[in-house]
């Protein structure tokens, strides 16, 4: 009995402060979160917040305005391509534990076909970060473990 | 093998049978019979499937330099014999009366040709004569000047083929790109004219019902999505219905019934003796030997081999062995095996249409000209993929290079995902007629002097990157330059004749799916085959909503030979109507020729006042008319089908379906939408036919378009049987 308690906890994966697990189709989500998306790596579209389980979304959706970023950094486009996945104005990213920082990556349309440098901004670990989204916006990179909120929505 | 070998066989089947039924059985002698056979028939004829082998030779080697420097010429025309519009007043009134000459097309709601003599209404902004014909070469004979317009001249399917004939076969497999050798599939022995079959829209299918393109949240909420997208794409996509039964094949039937017959004289013969085994091996042995040896004889008969017979399993397969299961099972998964890459759960994605392969992207089909776009055109992703026929002869001077081409316009289109290689438009070509199995686009021609390569390609120092064409100047700036339309019209004294005219509208902010603000839109021009475009600032139309530009912000073309250009329009956005105008040929960038479709008992065509136009199809009204399939039209495509004898437009609607529509006449009266494909998961836009349809050249039923998908940013090919819409 010992014996099989001590291999038990030896066993255990010791809890890092690792970006927490990304989300896949199914899995549960709290309720905090409902309608919030995400986008996993490699998938070709992302995850929606949905009866407290993230729900795999399979047409295009108007802009969004609450992202959960999970760690490594998801990818979304703004207005100035099709089908964006957020509108621009005043967005606040509020870290999800007191270790991670918020970091926003942006680049603008300067003309068709003609894409802007990056702008970078970035919060202090557990601080949230304040920004705007351009109005232009080709893309934005997001990661931290960080909820993304457009203030007014 | 020829039939008449099998005579022997069949003797030898005979003696075999005999001898070894006696032997089985142990009782009853069966004797072969040696009366002459009749002998199957010496005359069958033998098709011998030709293969159309790509044998392209790139001559690409140390030529002329060129630059690809803008061209900023106008394309002109010669002079016509007389001025259209020639003294017309846009007085916006109208009258009742035709005047000699006048241009009387107030098609009213009918759906038929008006020549039973009725008077339409004249409008004095009517053009007093019709517009000469631009000088071709080979183009349709001109409208006569003191000729009405509609409706005799839209029936003229041989207008409409001309304008649009596709390479001579001799040619038509020789892309202008690098050197290949590629076998397809010969499918070009159709005939040249198939009769006009029933108009499939004037069947109205009621589409499913699914939430609309915007609202498409709520769909995901509802829908089986509790998988990954991967899953979901094959789990979740719309009913597939399945596909037609193939009509029986006689000579089959015959080999079955010959089969059944044995069995049956066999049959008493097995388990039915007390002294014999219930089923004697060699009995079933004989049996399974002799509806070979049948099958053998009947297929060859047919002229079929006996492995492209997909058997159906019999109930004496105990008596087959290993390899022949496995030969069955090959033959049934080669006939329902879906292409590579499918996008939707199955490549038949309704009755009548199906996915053929991707246009786009970087699949990899083994034919290196088919999509494999990323390696050659730096293309990861695209959309849209509008065509037209460029107008070019083939030189057969030039034997390496067919110059007769489908033009094919692309949107924003990007190097990889997230890439910031952006353009935001590209064109590609092909010269391939065989569309059966997809749309082999060429290689590039870097700085060979040759504009018939796959895309024009740059900057300096990229010679596998597709470049962006379209660079407005002077003009209100945007996030997006996407065309919209393209057609290339006759100009006698240009390079090559002929001049490429492509619609594109200035996209200032993108929303919601289905939802995009604009600037403007306006006609681009090219007169070296795409390689090079001028924007005619002369033909910019403002989204202004007191104008009624706001109307032609997206455009498509249809040039049915009477002279004209019709250019339709709609808003920016999914969310508005179809409206149409025309302008005769020469004067295609200048809008104050334009005359605009009015319906109603005032209708007409106004001349210089798109206020005027009226929607012509796409606002469905009354209780239940915002619920009709193609309620609202997206992205679209308008051709005349030769096979049909009518006018048809593609379109997505506002559940995101794609529909069909079909007119005896440009403006009208269309049919109620058709549902050729419902929604489907991962985004589906942007139906654009290929000119060189065997349906729209008139050799047969098969309707190509091309389909961007969102989720994969692709474009790809499918293919609608409208004989079975």
């Amino acid at each position: 009995m010992v014996v099989a308690t001590l291999a038990l906890l030896l066993s255990t994966p010791a809890v890092a402060s690792a970006d927490p697990e990304v989300p896949q189709p199914g899995t549960p989500c709290a309720s905090d979160l409902t309608e919030a998306m995400t986008w996993p790596p490699e998938d070709k579209s992302p995850l929606e917040c949905l009866d407290n389980q993230w729900q795999a979304v399979t047409t295009p959706q108007p802009p969004n305005d609450r992202w959960l970023s999970f760690g490594p950094l998801i990818t979304l486009h703004g207005e100035g391509l099709r089908n964006p996945n957020v509108a621009s104005g005043d967005w606040i990213a509020t870290p999800q534990d007191a270790n991670s920082s918020c970091r926003a990556e942006q680049r603008a349309v300067v003309s068709p076909g003609v894409v802007g440098p990056p702008q970078v901004t970035e919060s202090q670990k557990g601080q949230p970060l304040s920004f705007q989204v351009v109005p232009k916006l080709f893309s934005i990179e997001m990661s931290g473990y960080c909820l993304w909120t457009r203030r007014g929505s | 093998m020829g039939a008449a070998a099998y005579i022997g066989r069949v003797g030898g089947l005979a003696v075999a049978l005999g001898v070894g039924t006696a032997i089985a059985t142990g009782y009853g002698v069966a004797s072969a019979d040696d009366t002459a056979s009749n002998p199957p028939s010496s005359d069958t004829s033998t098709t011998s499937g030709a293969t159309d082998t790509k044998t392209n030779t790139a001559t690409t080697t140390g030529t002329t330099t060129t630059t690809n420097t803008q061209t900023s010429t106008e394309p002109s025309t010669t002079p016509s014999s007389s001025e259209p519009d020639k003294g017309t007043t846009s007085s916006g009134t109208t009258t009742n009366t035709v005047t000699g000459g006048v241009v009387v097309s107030a098609q009213t709601n009918t759906g038929t040709f008006s020549t039973t003599g009725t008077t339409e209404p004249t409008h004095e902004a009517e053009p007093t004569a019709e517009p000469s014909q631009t000088p071709t070469p080979t183009e349709t004979a001109a409208p006569q000047p003191t000729q009405t317009t509609e409706p005799e001249e839209h029936t003229k399917s041989q207008e409409a083929e001309e304008v649009s004939t596709p390479p001579s076969a001799s040619k038509s497999s020789n892309e202008s790109g690098a050197a290949l050798s590629v076998a397809k599939p010969s499918a070009k022995a159709s005939a040249p004219t198939v009769e006009p079959f029933a108009d499939p829209a004037t069947n109205i299918q009621q589409p499913d019902k699914v939430a609309v393109f915007a609202d498409a949240r709520g769909l995901a909420a509802t829908g089986p999505t509790n998988v990954s997208p991967v899953m979901a794409a094959q789990v979740t996509g719309s009913p597939v219905a399945p596909a037609p039964a193939s009509s029986p094949d006689p000579v089959t039937a015959v080999a079955n019934v010959v089969s059944n017959v044995i069995n049956w004289v066999l049959n008493p013969l097995v388990g039915t003796s007390p002294t014999t085994p219930a089923q004697p091996p060699l009995i079933w042995g004989l049996l399974a030997f002799a509806r070979r040896e049948f099958e053998n004889f009947f297929n060859a008969l047919s002229g079929r081999s006996a492995e492209s017979v997909a058997a159906p399993p019999q109930t004496t397969s105990l008596a087959l062995d290993n390899t022949e299961m496995a030969s069955f099972a090959a033959a049934a998964a080669a006939v329902t095996a879906d292409p590579p890459y499918l996008p939707f759960p199955s490549a038949q994605v309704s009755p009548s249409t199906q996915f053929v392969s991707w246009v786009t992207g970087g699949y990899n089909y083994g034919d290196p000209t088919l999509a494999n776009t990323l390696s050659r055109y730096s293309i990861y992703g695209t959309d849209l993929g509008i065509m037209w026929d460029n107008g070019i002869p083939d030189d057969p001077a030039t034997l390496d290079i067919n110059e007769h081409q489908v033009l094919i316009a692309v949107g924003d289109t990007f190097g990889g995902p997230n890439s910031a290689d952006w353009r935001a438009n590209t064109i590609l070509r092909s010269s391939d007629t065989d569309l059966s199995n997809g749309i082999t686009i060429p290689d590039g021609q870097w700085y060979t002097g040759n504009w018939f390569g796959g895309a024009p390609l740059g900057p300096d120092g990229y010679p596998n990157r597709a470049r962006q064409v379209i660079f407005p100047s002077g003009l209100p700036a945007g996030v997006g330059l996407i065309p919209t339309a393209g057609i290339s019209i006759p100009t006698p004294g240009t390079e090559f004749g002929v001049t490429q005219y492509m619609s594109f509208m200035s996209v200032t902010q993108w929303g919601a799916p289905g939802q995009w603000a604009t600037n403007y839109s306006a006609l681009a021009y090219s007169t070296d085959n795409g390689e090079n475009w001028t924007v005619a600032p002369q033909s910019v139309r403002y989204n202004q909503p007191w104008s009624g530009n706001q109307n032609f912000q997206q455009s498509a073309f249809v040039r049915p030979g009477d002279g004209y250009v019709y250019v339709y329009g709609t808003p920016n956005g999914r969310q508005g109507a179809a409206y149409v105008s025309r302008v005769a040929e020469k004067d295609i960038l200048d809008l104050s020729k334009y005359d605009y479709y009015s319906a109603g008992p005032l209708g007409g065509w106004y001349q210089n006042d798109p206020s005027k136009a009226t929607p012509v199809f796409g606002q469905d009204t009354g209780a239940c008319g915002v619920a009709n399939p193609g309620n609202q039209v997206s992205e679209m495509s308008v051709q005349y089908n030769n096979s049909l004898k009518k006018y048809v437009v593609l379109y997505g609607d506002q559940f995101n379906n794609i529909v069909m529509r079909t007119s005896d006449t440009p403006q009208g009266t269309w049919s109620s939408a058709k549902v050729l494909m419902a929604q489907q998961n991962g985004g589906i836009y942007a139906p654009m036919m290929h000119p060189w349809s065997p349906s729209t050249q008139g050799t047969g039923t098969d309707l190509y378009w091309n389909l961007s998908l969102w989720n994969s940013y692709n474009v790809m090919l499918m293919r609608t049987d409208l004989s079975k819409v």
